[in-house]
């Protein structure tokens, strides 16, 4: 069973702790999609000293936000992947591919779609950009 | 906020190079089309009023030949274009390597039937002494067996391969009452076509390369249902970028098969006459159609890879 976008984030953010964090741990040992996701969420959630601004702050608040959304709208984050991406494949396809998704597979749901259409390479580029904009910039 | 200033500046100033960088081409292509037609039109015109047929052979002789000839240009390079931003197990790799073989064989057939088979400014084989007219028709069969069945018979293998990928994400639709008449329509014309060649071929032989054309109507007949199968697959996906080369390509097979019925229906006098002779300019657009498809498909990876690097204009 792969770990939520949420436990993801958190995880990613070193908030998750405990047997959550090991239990975790052992997953991304063995499961190469969620360990790309949460080497992409890391990246997101790193805070560079250069910058001179808040990305850590940011992107917690952004957490922030998106649990709360995720509790008053279930459907939150499927609603703005498939915004994302209905720009590409067509707004009613995006629900479609959607519907049935849960939440965990969101992501390795729509990049192997996003491939055949678009290339591997460009896909991968679309997903990295929609977790940006759809999950973790929310 | 300060120290943030600049860097939002610098990056809308890259934003705005990105996006004027990237040449609009599939407007560019629309647009070129659309001028051409007009100046078509124009002579259309001016031939009917003066009775001169100069001028709407000089239209399709030199003008309307260097259209065909850059549109077919720009379908081959876009599709090779195309086909690099795919790997080659990924299955839409084959799709445009067939489709990049189609455009080169188009664009062959362009070269032959409408530049080398002719005797106009364009040709350079008509300075040499091995040119003759005979040879010139011969050139344009050629040309004709190229930009037909070689050309077709990849576009079809291409649209099959795109319709199994379609047909695998769950996106297939299924064709409506409409397609199917107009389907019939075509069918009745190539059956019609199919007895009217066994008929000439009981009194008279026909070289090899006459016959190896035959199979074009056939080829079109399927590239039509494949066509409309992909236009209608691509309407319940809503305005996508994805579907707009798809669409691009469905248009271009519509207007060919549009073009071949109109010229048979001018043959046997359904068309009256001048008002056959516009189906010449049902050429043009369909070119531009098949330009269209790689490019709008390469606009749309473009815009991927451009909204991943946060250069997106929205």
């Amino acid at each position: 069973m792969h770990p939520t976008l949420d436990v993801l984030l958190q995880f990613s953010n070193c908030s998750l702790g405990g047997s959550r964090e090991r239990k975790v741990e052992k997953h991304l040992a063995k499961c190469e999609d969620c360990r790309r996701w949460a080497a992409h969420l890391r990246l997101h959630a790193a805070p560079v000293e250069k910058w001179q601004v808040r990305p850590v702050e940011e992107v917690l608040s952004g957490i922030r936000r998106w649990a709360a959304d995720r509790s008053a709208e279930p459907d939150g984050v499927k609603m703005r992947v498939a915004a994302e991406i209905g720009r590409y494949l067509g707004p009613r396809a995006a629900d479609r591919i959607l519907e049935k998704v849960p939440d965990q597979h969101l992501l390795s749901s729509i990049e192997p779609v996003l491939a055949d259409f678009l290339g591997r390479r460009a896909a991968q580029h679309l997903v990295e950009h929609v977790v940006d904009r759809a999950i973790v910039r929310t | 906020v300060q120290l943030c200033e600049p860097n939002r500046v610098n990056l809308r100033a890259l934003e705005w190079l990105k996006t004027s960088g990237r040449a609009p081409y599939s407007s560019s292509i629309v647009v070129l089309t659309a001028a051409y037609l007009g100046i078509g039109v124009a002579a259309f015109a001016a031939w009917r009023i003066t009775s001169n047929d100069a001028w709407v052979e000089s239209f399709f002789r030199i003008p309307g030949a260097l259209l065909s000839l850059f549109l077919a240009s720009m379908q081959l390079c876009f599709s090779l274009r195309v086909l690099r931003h795919f790997l080659p197990h990924e299955a839409m790799h084959r799709v445009w390597l067939c489709i990049a073989g189609s455009a080169a064989f188009d664009l062959a057939g362009t070269i032959f039937s409408q530049i080398l088979s002719a005797k106009t400014l364009l040709n350079p084989l008509t300075s040499t002494t091995w040119w003759s007219d005979a040879r010139g028709v011969l050139l344009r069969e050629y040309g004709l067996l190229l930009g037909g069945t070689c050309r077709f018979g990849l576009l079809a293998m291409a649209l099959w391969l795109v319709l199994r990928i379609f047909r695998r994400r769950g996106l297939l639709a299924r064709m409506k009452a409409i397609d199917w008449l107009v389907w019939a329509a075509m069918g009745t014309y190539v059956v019609r076509e199919a007895l009217d060649v066994w008929e000439a071929a009981k009194v008279r032989s026909f070289p090899l390369v006459e016959i190896a054309d035959w199979p074009v109507d056939l080829l079109l007949l399927l590239l039509l249902a494949e066509a409309t199968l992909l236009y209608r697959s691509g309407q319940p996906m809503g305005s996508g970028t994805i579907s707009r080369c798809w669409n691009a390509i469905a248009l271009g097979v519509l207007l060919v098969c549009v073009g071949v019925v109109a010229q048979w229906a001018g043959r046997y006098g359904f068309l009256p006459w001048p008002w056959s002779s516009v189906v010449w300019y049902i050429w043009l657009p369909a070119g531009a159609a098949f330009a269209l498809a790689p490019i709008l498909q390469l606009e749309a990876i473009q815009e991927a890879y451009g909204e991943a690097d946060g250069f997106s204009g929205s």
